[in-house]
């Protein structure tokens, strides 16, 4: 009887593989352009003060939610709008920086459909195809959400079934690189030509990593830096490492995801006008509320 | 009442757990205490949202139900009539029933819009479950209950409700609990994953998204209320028992039979096995003919043969009547989902009026010494009181024939010689032509006006 109850203990313990060893930092990212941001440190395994980067490539937000609740991450990349929604709720990882500059855009034809597909109810691209609309009111297309995801919409597009829509990056290259009748309507992502973009990205960390701060910020912007001026290697690595299929991303891809490091500290401001208008479209994503001030704090 | 107070207690058990594990995690907003659960289902309920969304996925799974309880039937009659059909289906029931329903969902999510998802992951789970019961429930009837309807000639209303419905209501009622358990939580789970604008898994999802955990786990209690509702409602339903249609009024028109029932060179055979050969005979009107026999020489087909459930090989029969034939079969035949009295006046329904029906089932009762049992269920009486149930339906049943297969079996020889008494003395009023078969020569000597042996 012991015995059975031990192998059941071994096997029910076995389900946990993400235990936390003192000498590694876990660094978690979302499968998506922001894991694309961090593919050097993925290679690179850097060291801080004795402890190594250890970078793990989650599906979903909602994995990575959960791993932030559970306390099972050090530094996690994820939309601003959980890393809101969960600082709002008790689970105070606050912001490190800023990543990317918006990776959605509008694709179709022409300006002239009746109807937009877009998806993700309540999340970033429902909520800023709504702005835009409303910033552009000659065009109101009816907004239709029965297609799941990105990848579902492009589908569509290809099939024929969907005529204009919102595509995230890399779908929105993928898209055009099959059909040369489409074309970019319009950057969701820019209110205005020269803003430097909705800081839709987060890096949140654990703030008993504030000492180690400034040489975090470092290896992230360094990095981000390395995707842009290397994006063949970027690709390359984020191939063999299977975050995305072969073919999946090319240089164009990454120049529209807009990856820029930016600490939490410069991106105050363009963070945020980002919550302000989440807070009037949908407030519950962010938990009803702006964070309080320690949400974003400056380096020592 | 104990088990109210029993169930009270076990939930409040629950919710005091809950709330102690929520005030040691002290996170509110992620893990809420039993009042804001409280306040948050209470708005919920307060929502135009709420309704639509209940609405929603109620809708899914009542037509989905239908739609799998109409398709369930109409294969399960196919496989009943056909085994080789059902062999033939019975694998694809089985791959049906043991593929994940998430696989369902997946492959659903490839191909259809997400409103249709919910609804045909819900027929996909509740089809291979209420056609395998119902097939069992089918396969399991007992075919002499049938024999015994066709041979009192119960109507087809009495018929169903008395004698098919009792026995397929145990395999109809776990198939639609379970099947409406796993659709239940199948429907849900489409709703999550489809993201349908509407229904029960579309809020929670939502409410994940946006780590409304108080919210999420809101619409979890009402998944289970309504889960827990529509088990109740199946649960009672099951219990309906449709009460014996009487006929308005007394409508039994005197019939009578031929003036005999004439035997021509009948023969039957069970494949090569010959067990009557070249058999003739004339029953004259209001005689009682005893047959006898060794065993496997015919007697029992004999009757059958009378009575029209077997037709012979070889033969002519000349009989006539227009409302069934009094019987007492090989054994009691009896439905135990209703008393001894409701037995004797099942086949009496088609005639009489509730009162008067009920009247000559208790007379023949006390004529049978069965007062005593006359109101408690076939399945709690012995061998013998169920077997003088069966000899008393056939008594009050008003035919001009009546035919019994060793209707004193199992009845101890002083009781037999009172019921036989009985019985010749009912015989000098209604002068019915009588022909049973015994082993006993004793029996036949009391009652037969006439021995044939075989």
């Amino acid at each position: 009887m012991k015995i059975h109850l031990c192998i059941l203990l071994c096997f029910l313990c076995a389900c946990n593989n993400t235990q936390k060893n003192s000498n590694t930092l876990r660094l978690k990212l979302l499968r998506g352009p922001s894991s694309i941001a961090f593919a050097q440190l993925m290679e690179s395994q850097p060291v801080i003060d004795g402890m190594v980067l250890q970078t793990e490539v989650v599906d979903s937000p909602e994995l990575i939610q959960a791993q932030l609740i559970k306390g099972e991450a050090d530094i996690a990349v994820l939309p601003m709008i959980s890393a809101v929604n969960l600082y709002n709720k008790g689970v105070t990882y606050p912001l490190l920086g800023c990543p990317l500059w918006g990776t959605l855009y509008l694709v179709g034809r022409d300006s002239s459909a009746t109807m937009l597909h877009l998806f993700g109810s309540g999340t970033s691209p429902d909520i800023l195809t709504r702005y835009y609309l409303d910033k552009h009111k000659s065009w109101q297309p009816k907004l239709n959400y029965t297609f799941g995801s990105a990848r579902d919409i492009m589908m569509g597009i290809q099939t024929g079934t969907v005529e204009t829509a919102v595509l995230s990056e890399p779908f929105v290259s993928m898209a055009l690189a099959k059909d040369s009748t489409l074309k970019i309507l319009a950057d969701l992502n820019r209110p205005l030509p020269d803003s430097p973009g909705f800081a839709q990205t987060a890096v949140v960390f654990s703030p008993k990593l504030a000492k180690f701060r400034k040489e975090i910020d470092k290896l992230l912007a360094a990095s981000c830096k390395f995707a842009v001026d290397n994006p063949e290697q970027a690709i390359r690595i984020m191939e063999e490492r299977k975050v995305f299929g072969k073919g999946m991303l090319s240089k164009s891809s990454i120049k529209r995801c807009r990856i820029n490091y930016v600490p939490a500290c410069e991106a105050k401001e363009a963070v945020s006008s980002l919550l302000k208008i989440i807070l009037q479209y949908e407030p519950k994503a962010i938990g009803g509320h702006l964070p309080d001030s320690t949400f974003v704090v400056c380096a020592d | 009442m104990k088990k109210n107070i029993q169930m009270a207690f076990s939930i409040g058990i629950m919710f005091l757990a809950w709330e102690g594990l929520a005030l040691m995690v002290n996170k509110p907003a992620l893990v809420p205490g039993v009042p804001d659960l409280v306040v948050t289902l209470g708005s919920l309920i307060l929502s135009a949202n709420f309704y639509l969304s209940v609405l929603a996925t109620l809708g899914r799974g009542i037509a989905g139900l239908i739609l799998s309880g109409v398709l369930a039937m109409c294969t399960a009659l196919l496989f009943a009539r056909n085994e080789n059909v059902y062999g033939l289906f019975k694998p694809l029931l089985t791959l049906m029933r043991s593929v994940p329903v998430i696989s369902f969902i997946l492959l659903a999510l490839l191909f259809l819009q997400p409103e249709q998802i919910p609804f045909i992951i819900a027929f996909l789970t509740m089809f291979p479950l209420l056609s395998e019961n119902l097939t069992k429930g089918l396969l399991h009837l007992r075919p002499e209950l049938s024999v015994m309807g066709h041979v009192f000639q119960i109507n087809r209303v009495n018929h169903f409700t008395q004698i098919v419905y009792p026995q397929l209501k145990p395999f109809l009622f776990s198939g639609l609990a379970s099947a409406a358990g796993f659709g239940w939580r199948a429907i849900i789970m489409g709703e999550v994953l489809s993201q349908c604008p509407l229904g029960i898994g579309s809020e929670m999802k939502r409410a994940q998204n946006f780590i409304e955990v108080p919210e999420l786990l809101a619409w979890t209690l009402i998944a289970v209320a309504i889960s827990f509702v529509f088990d109740r409602g199946l649960d009672a339903l099951s219990r309906i028992s449709y009460p014996i249609r009487y006929k308005a009024e007394d409508n039994l028109h005197e019939t009578q039979a031929t003036q005999a029932i004439v035997l021509t060179k009948i023969s039957h055979s069970y494949g090569k096995r010959s067990v009557l050969k070249d058999f003739s005979h004339q029953f004259e009107k209001g005689r009682i003919y005893g047959i006898s026999a060794p065993s496997g020489w015919g007697k029992t087909t004999l009757l059958n043969i009378i009575n029209g459930t077997l037709k012979p090989t070889a033969g002519k029969i000349e009989r006539t009547d227009t409302h069934g034939i009094a019987s007492v079969f090989q054994e009691p035949y009896l439905v135990n989902q209703i008393t001894g009295l409701d037995n004797i006046a099942l086949p009496l329904a088609s005639f009489y009026t509730k009162e008067k029906a009920n009247e000559i089932a208790s007379h023949f009762c006390k004529l049978m010494e069965l007062e005593e049992v006359a109101h408690h269920h076939p399945d709690t009486m012995s061998y013998g009181q169920q077997q003088r149930i069966a000899i008393a339906r056939a008594l009050a049943f008003p035919s001009s024939l009546l035919l019994m297969d060793e209707p004193f079996k199992g009845l101890d020889e002083p009781l037999a010689a009172r019921i036989i008494q009985q019985i010749r003395k009912l015989h000098e009023i209604n002068k019915q032509t009588i022909i049973f078969v015994s082993h006993q020569p004793d029996t036949l000597t009391l009652l037969a006006d006439e021995t044939i042996k075989l």
